[in-house]
């Protein structure tokens, strides 16, 4: 549901994160008024929140990139570029020196500091004890603006995403999400969903294309810094300006190279693999709304998944609760470029046919409109407002639920009008949400046990095999 | 030291004769942290699976709230809340605003006092569990976590989780789960962690109303028995995977021992080299490592993905032989407690995140106001002293490996001469999978 920290990479599944945002509102303290924020003469836009809880800082840079900007040619090199992103550059020559680096800032890999690619973003942060932040912000500005791609470690690193790769593969529910179900839903740029990537694509990859990506999208203007913690901001500024105020900057990527929007699903399609699993993982998905284009959607459709998951939901009650389900839920994941909306629910192969006609059965009763009642939306906005303020208590974690937003969005608008915007949702708003999207046509599927054959769709087949273009794409090279 | 992670400011208390710890902070505004911890766990069962499906039943009606009502009541809050159960202890978790809280402690009372534990809410909880655990045996990774946990606690009472097993989790029965739920939740057996803008008076007569009724029983014990760890076959199960998932337990210092810290600094820094020796500089995986737990019966691991496995392993325990051989220079130390002084702030960001740690100090350590003293206990690590830490625990390995094929590993493993293939294997330990891969 809502806004997701994203993945890793595509192929971890849509973890939810609940939406965020910083209003005055009933939270009081909690809340945030405001985020400062200001612009280098280059296009940088440097956003700070101070957090004083404990002498810790987070640098997060936030680029525009991530599969969303690629097509069969260089599907998964965003993904790859992070990976190399912490490699030679022209301060740091090897890295050997990279890691006593950040031994000397005290960041451990891993849990202080991290890199995300997802479909609309790809993130880079540490966070540090405050009196190493002037070095780490010197350090993440060699790490962006000079990398050096050097062969043999572009060489290596193609290894072990291609290892990130296997792992992926080793997951039959996360093969069954990513390429079962978003290769229909998001049939024509599937590849534009598909952070993993391509194997070939990855193997074959240069430095040339490396410094493709780095000149096109790794620009000023196409980049921010978020630092969240205790530091001194007069301090801060000043070691900005210094380390990455003389970055170049070029030109907006995105007027040079347009995204294409999404094409709505055309027919509404079925599909059953068959895995090494245990028990069925049944997907009904739909083509949502859009950030920046419907926004008011995606707050509803936050609220309807917060809905659905409660106990009193007819979701819960009468897939759950009646036992023929063991898990049953709806999530919305908010994106730029077409929310995919996923009702998933988990039961035995002997149940799963009763399931998909309750779940079906229940889905028309939600375009029918009053399925959910007053009282659950009123619990469902509480619940989204203060679990909103937890988030922030999070440095490192508030850090990167504004990046996403600001990654998606060119802005942290929605981030900061997410509740006064909830709070106006009515119940007539969340029927029209409903009836807009889930009136259209849909993808239904389902991953079974290997021998399971009772389960039958009523909608018509997919084909066997998905086309799925980076496939193509390999068989080219 | 900030505010936030001064000692000097907690008080301790007695509520109704049970005690507990408070914080008393204005830094987070309304956010409050209440938390219960319970000492035992696994050995309060008398079947695997008993405390997982009480715990997950115990949300599912009281006399006074309906589930429906539990749930709403907490949802319309916000309140993160949640029953963890560990190896050796128990925790109820709580996390809302200040004014929610008149309203939610009374449904945690009577979940853990008098819930309904009705059969049809057990059979309901019963096939969660059931389908959660045949989900184990969908993935390399929760697959090796079952193979290698069950040869590693062979016989010992971690054996028997409290997630239980496919054959276990059947046989549970309502007086079983009823037996439990006064092991765990009595007055000799609570300790109460409170961070959060209260005072000592508002928290002992919130305790003192809501749960100065829980019943008198008897205080859980903490297993101390070491699991015998003889099995020196390399275990073998078969998946078809793209890649191999490996993984070497050993056995390690709990918390509270004197060789901890120094066997923290040891993995850590073979965790380091690892990452740069077999993914960085050769390629050879994209997740490495070598961890530590924190049971008081503790154990650590070595882990690697590779569709290279006898690569990866021989560069792995080439490794875990030069740590045991050859010195590390005093600065790598600063360099690595410094690495742990950043974590160990993090770990105190929250209120939350604060009442975890005094649970766990107080539960298997040395006690909660011990909890600042890690990075002094580092501190005092000497280069000797990790040199026989790790020749002293990285020994006497259970190893196991999941994928698509038998691979000859013996010589790439000191101490591992045969292999023997475990066949089927439905039931095994509920496995989480491990912990990420570091990137970039």
């Amino acid at each position: 549901m809502g806004f997701l920290a994203s993945c890793q990479s595509a192929h971890q599944k849509a973890m939810p994160e609940l939406p965020t945002q910083n209003q005055a509102s009933e939270i009081g303290r909690t809340t945030m008024q405001s985020i400062p924020s200001y612009k280098l003469s280059n296009g940088l836009e440097i956003f700070f929140i101070e957090k004083k809880a404990i002498p810790m800082a987070t640098v997060l840079i936030a680029v525009k990139n991530g599969s969303f900007a690629e097509d069969e040619s260089n599907n998964g090199l965003a993904h790859l570029y992070e990976h190399m992103f912490f490699k030679a550059n022209e301060k740091i020559p090897a890295q050997s020196e990279f890691l006593r680096t950040l031994d000397e800032m005290g960041i451990e890999l891993g849990p202080n500091m991290n890199a995300y690619t997802s479909t609309e973003s790809v993130r880079y942060f540490f966070t540090l004890q405050s009196e190493y932040l002037d070095r780490g912000l010197q350090f993440m500005a060699d790490a962006l603006i000079t990398p050096k791609f050097l062969q043999e470690e572009l060489e290596k690193e193609r290894k072990v995403v291609i290892g990130e790769f296997d792992r992926y593969e080793a997951s039959p529910s996360d093969v069954f999400f990513q390429r079962g179900l978003f290769s229909r839903l998001f049939k024509e740029h599937y590849i534009r969903k598909n952070v993993i990537g391509s194997r070939p694509v990855i193997l074959s990859a240069s430095q040339d294309q490396m410094h493709d990506i780095q000149h096109r999208y790794y620009v000023p203007n196409n980049t921010a810094l978020f630092i969240v913690g205790d530091f001194s901001e007069p301090e801060t500024k000043a070691s900005i300006q210094k380390y990455f105020g003389n970055w170049k900057a070029s030109d907006n990527p995105f007027e040079k190279y347009p995204i294409p929007e999404q094409t709505p699903v055309e027919k509404t399609l079925s599909f059953i693999e068959h895995g090494p699993v245990q028990t069925v993982n049944m997907v009904l998905a739909y083509q949502g709304p859009s950030l920046t284009k419907q926004d008011q959607d995606t707050i509803a459709f936050d609220l309807i998944s917060m809905m659905t998951s409660l106990e009193s939901s007819p979701i819960q009650k009468e897939l759950v609760h009646s036992g023929i389900a063991s898990h049953a839920s709806f999530f919305s994941w908010s994106q730029r470029y077409t929310s995919p909306l996923i009702f998933n629910l988990e039961t035995s192969p002997e149940k799963a046919q009763k399931s998909y006609e309750v779940l079906m059965s229940l889905k028309d009763r939600m375009l029918k409109g009053g399925f959910f009642s007053e009282a659950d939306l009123n619990t469902a906005k509480t619940s989204i407002e203060v679990s909103s303020a937890f988030d922030r208590e999070n440095g490192q974690k508030f850090a990167l639920s504004l990046a996403n937003v600001w990654t998606s969005t060119g802005s942290l608008d929605y981030y900061l009008t997410y509740i006064p915007a909830m709070k106006k949702i009515t119940m007539a708003d969340i029927d029209r949400s409903i009836a807009t999207y889930l009136s259209k046509n849909y993808i239904i599927g389902a991953l079974v046990p290997a021998g399971t054959n009772s389960l039958k769709f009523n909608e018509p087949a997919a084909p066997v095999a998905a086309p799925i273009k980076e496939e193509k794409a390999a068989g080219k090279k | 030291m900030t505010k936030a992670l001064d000692l000097k400011d907690m008080q301790t208390f007695t509520a109704a004769g049970m005690p507990g710890i408070l914080r008393s902070t204005k830094d987070d505004g309304e956010i409050v942290a209440f938390q219960i911890s319970t000492k035992g766990s696994v050995n309060l069962q008398n079947k695997a699976g008993v405390i997982e499906m009480l715990l997950k039943t115990m949300h599912s009606g009281t006399p006074t709230y309906s589930k429906e009502q539990i749930d709403q009541i907490f949802a319309e809050s916000g309140a993160i809340f949640s029953i963890e159960a560990k190896n050796d202890y128990i925790e109820v978790s709580l996390k809302c605003l200040k004014r929610f809280l008149p309203k939610l402690l009374p449904i945690i009372s009577e979940m853990i006092r008098t819930p309904d534990l009705k059969a049809e809410e057990i059979e309901l909880s019963r096939n969660q569990l059931l389908s959660d655990l045949r989900n184990e045996e969908d993935h390399p990774d929760s697959i090796l976590q079952l193979v290698s946990g069950d040869a590693f606690y062979k016989s010992h009472p971690y054996s028997k989780r409290t997630s239980g097993y496919l054959n276990t989790v059947p046989e549970i029965t309502r007086e079983d789960l009823k037996a439990t739920l006064p092991k765990i939740f009595n007055s000799k057996n609570v300790f109460f962690i409170v961070v959060g803008d209260l005072n000592a008076q508002e928290t002992t007569s919130m305790i003192q109303k809501f749960f100065g009724d829980l019943p008198s029983g008897e205080r859980g014990s903490i297993i101390s028995e070491q699991p015998k760890n003889e099995t020196k076959e390399i275990i073998y199960k078969k998946f078809d995977s793209p890649t191999t998932y490996f993984i070497a337990r050993f056995k390690a210092p709990a918390l509270k021992d004197a060789d901890y810290p120094a066997l923290a600094l040891a993995c850590q820094i073979l965790d380091n080299r690892l990452f740069e020796e077999v993914r960085t500089k050769r390629g050879l995986t994209y997740s490495v490592h070598c961890s530590m737990g924190n049971s008081a019966v503790n154990s650590g691991y070595l882990y690697v993905t590779s569709t290279q496995l006898p690569e990866a392993v021989h560069v792995i325990f080439d490794e875990v032989r030069k740590i045991q051989s050859q010195p590390i220079d005093k600065k790598t130390i600063e360099l690595q407690v410094r690495k742990f002084t950043s974590s160990w702030y993090l770990g105190r960001e929250t209120g939350s995140s604060q009442a975890r740690i005094f649970s766990l100090y107080e539960m298997i350590g040395t006690g909660w106001k011990d909890s600042n003293a890690f990075i002094d206990r580092l501190n005092t690590v000497t280069p000797e002293k990790i040199i026989e830490v790790s020749k002293k625990y990285f020994k006497d390995f259970t190893v196991a490996y999941v994928g698509p094929e038998k691979i000859d590993l013996a010589s790439n493993i000191s101490g591992h001469s045969a292999e023997k293939t475990k066949a089927g294997g439905a039931s095994g330990k509920a496995a989480k999978q491990m912990k990420k891969s570091k990137k970039p």
